[in-house]
């Protein structure tokens, strides 16, 4: 005879069935809000104990603020508002909890005119999932009344309601993780070098999260590289999944991803990182930056050195060097790091002496990453001195001649020559760009005494300034010399 | 009132809105994935505005509305700090392409969510707090990296004023959060594929 009665494991078939997973009377750890206003590590206790009031009228059981302290401690919890999986499962276990509240204060002000604004975020601690989460904003003039009767005057005017509102939509009750998961749960990866060359030996290291998975739990490792499985070992310390190979001949990117074989046979893979197979220097340019003469640079105060990669790569370091005739390295200066995007070179050397006029080869060295180095070099010639002006000076009666000339050096950009009388007046004024050079005036009448003063500029194409003051030009026939030849420092137009 | 003076006066009061630009305004360069957007890791926003840890402030803002929003599931802030430090990266910097195909590998995303907040400021003006926040969003593919969305959101507090002083936005996390709420709005309108039941 069949009973027409259900037997209770079907009961509880049914039950499960129909509700789903089992639902959790939650124990919360309400965690300190973490409080922005004061910095991006600062914690709100105040706020907090608000909190904990308004979920303890729920009835939901909480743990005590002393435990989450303790916990807090223990773990080496600095940061408050954003704790890790591993955490908030530690949290589950070892305070006896299904859920973690943890919160951050975003606004909290008393004037000009009291706000306050929280957001708190419900995580369950099974499978450190968000549960729940809510933003809760609230400003005086929030609740200011058309009658303008009971508004907020302060903070605890608004934390009146605004707890309230916060955490309404709370659930109290949690629905259960479904599955307890196998986790591949990578602490640290260290995977040595970035760079390297063909054939050169590269090194992964994983740290799990826990290295001791019990009997029977550890998954099989294997690094896998271009096609090719690379297995882990544990290191002699037990703190490292090891695993090495030799670099590939190709240059190229290579990622690495770490492939897991858990006993259930379930399989996972996880990218690691990547490095790069570099097999040639890189490749160097220079450009120097002078005033070009016959397919030569010169320069006289600043000459920019921009070195540049033809194919850009990442640099370990460069060094430039400054190197005269004699193969002596007047300058040598470098650094660990990036190309610089422009060096400038004044002309001196390392000591800080001004280097002699001459000819120098400007010599730019980089390294890879890997190591591989390449360098570059290029000729500059440096001219300080001023242009070298000959004046020659003579006379026929009254007229006077004079001859300008110019000693072997740079072109000019251009020359004046001013003859003044002695009364002041202009008695000549000649120009040009080019020299040899004759000038012919006549000798000026009146009270002068047969004195006449000149005023010589000339200014070759780099920059360099010849500046002579004459003041008796009749007095010499080669001015160079002499006692009555000036030569002046800074501009003076008028003497 | 003749029935052209009417349309003239309705067209006239159209023409400002027809002129004004949609906000949020969405790009898309790619499609999202096509077996949905479940899992999704919310990136440290970039902070090139001026108020004090608003990057912090949006970017919590911004995940509470995903998770409030009950469609997606959102990878733990700690989590992706905690990869961050490990690939040596700042939490004010956007990772390259390789690195996010790290975390996501790690993290087992579909999609990243990064940022920059281009203005947040909050201001008090005579009687009333004035709010102003400019952010652009982008949802990038949690397997390898590349962009697929952007996403271009302006508002200031007053925009949401009805009568008095009735529904302005007064604080800068109010406004944050409704303008999060008006993107993941827009986010599913457009196809973003939430979580299956």
């Amino acid at each position: 005879m069949v009973v027409n009665r259900l037997h209770p494991a079907w009961i509880a078939v049914f039950f499960v069935l129909m509700l789903g997973r089992p639902v959790l009377a939650a124990g919360v750890a309400v965690f300190p809000l973490l409080d922005l206003t004061v910095s991006s590590n600062g914690v709100s206790y105040v706020l907090t104990d608000n909190v904990r009031r308004e979920i303890a009228k729920k009835g939901v059981q909480l743990v005590s603020d002393r435990e989450i302290m303790q916990f807090l401690v223990r773990h080496r919890i600095r940061t408050l508002g954003s704790l890790t999986s591993h955490e908030i499962m530690a949290a589950g276990r070892e305070l006896q909890v299904e859920l973690v509240l943890q919160g951050t204060v975003c606004q909290l002000q008393q004037s000009p005119d009291p706000a306050v604004s929280l957001t708190v975020e419900l995580i369950r601690t099974s499978d450190a999932s968000v549960v729940w989460a809510n933003t809760e904003a609230l400003y005086s003039s929030d609740l200011t009344s058309l009658l303008g009767l009971q508004d907020p005057e302060n903070l605890n005017d608004l934390y009146a309601v605004f707890f309230t509102g916060l955490l309404a939509s709370m659930p109290t009750e949690v629905v259960s993780s479904s599955t307890q998961k196998e986790l591949l749960d990578i602490d640290s990866v260290i995977l040595m070098p970035k760079a390297v060359r063909p054939g050169e030996k590269v090194r992964c290291k994983v740290r799990m999260q826990t290295m001791d998975l019990g009997n029977g739990l550890r998954p099989g490792l294997t690094a896998s590289v271009a096609g090719r499985d690379y297995p882990f070992a544990l290191d002699s310390e037990g703190y490292y999944f090891v695993a090495d190979w030799p670099a590939q001949n190709t240059a190229g990117r290579y990622p690495v991803t770490l492939k897991a074989l858990w006993p259930s046979g379930r399989k996972e893979t996880v990218v690691l990182g990547s490095y790069t197979v570099d097999d040639r220097a890189p490749d160097v340019a220079l450009y120097l930056r002078g005033r070009e003469v016959n397919g030569r640079i010169f320069f006289s105060d600043k000459l920019y050195i921009v070195p540049t990669l033809t194919d850009p790569e990442p640099v370990s370091r460069w060094q430039v060097m400054v190197v005269d005739r004699d193969d002596q390295v007047i300058v040598r200066q470098g650094a660990s790091d990036r190309l610089p995007d422009r060096l400038t070179w004044r002309g001196r050397t390392t000591l800080g002496a001004l280097a002699p006029d001459g000819d120098y080869t400007i010599v730019f060295k980089v390294w890879d990453r890997t190591m591989l180095s390449s360098s570059v070099a290029k000729e500059v010639s440096f001219r300080r001195n001023p242009p070298q002006i000959n004046l020659e000076l003579q006379t026929h009666g009254d007229r006077i001649t004079v001859k300008l000339n110019k000693e072997a050096g740079m072109p000019l950009a251009y020359w004046w020559l001013k003859v003044y009388e002695q009364n002041g007046r202009l008695a000549k004024l000649s120009e040009g760009e080019h020299l040899p050079a004759t000038i012919e005036f006549e000798r000026p009448q009146g009270e002068n005494d047969g004195r006449l003063a000149g005023l010589l500029v000339a200014r070759d194409i780099l920059g360099n300034v010849t500046r002579k003051k004459i003041k008796n030009l009749l007095g010499q026939k080669r001015e160079d010399g002499g006692g009555e030849v000036e030569m002046e420092k800074e501009w003076l137009e008028e003497f | 009132m003749s029935r052209l003076c009417r349309c003239c006066i309705v067209m006239l009061l159209l023409l400002p809105a027809a002129c004004a630009r949609e906000v949020p305004t969405l790009y898309e360069f790619a499609d999202l994935p096509e077996n949905g957007a479940c899992r999704i890791a919310v990136l440290p926003f970039v902070d090139k505005g001026s108020y004090p840890r608003g990057a912090a402030i949006l970017s919590k803002v911004f995940v509470s509305e995903l998770v409030a929003s009950g469609k997606f599931k959102v990878v733990l802030e700690g989590d992706i700090l905690d990869l961050y430090k490990q690939l040596m990266i700042y939490p004010n910097a956007q990772p390259n392409q390789e690195q996010l195909q790290i975390i996501g590998g790690r993290l087992g995303v579909v999609l990243f969510i990064g940022g920059d907040i281009v203005k947040m400021q909050q201001q008090k003006n005579r009687k009333t707090m004035e709010t102003d926040l400019t952010f652009i969003l982008r949802v990038y593919d949690g397997t390898d990296g590349r962009m697929l969305w952007e996403t271009y959101h302006r508002r200031r507090g007053d925009y949401y004023q009805k009568v008095l002083h009735f529904g302005r936005i007064n604080t800068i996390t109010g406004l944050a959060r409704q303008m999060s709420r008006e993107v993941i709005s827009l986010w599913l309108e457009k196809g973003m594929a939430p979580c299956p039941r």
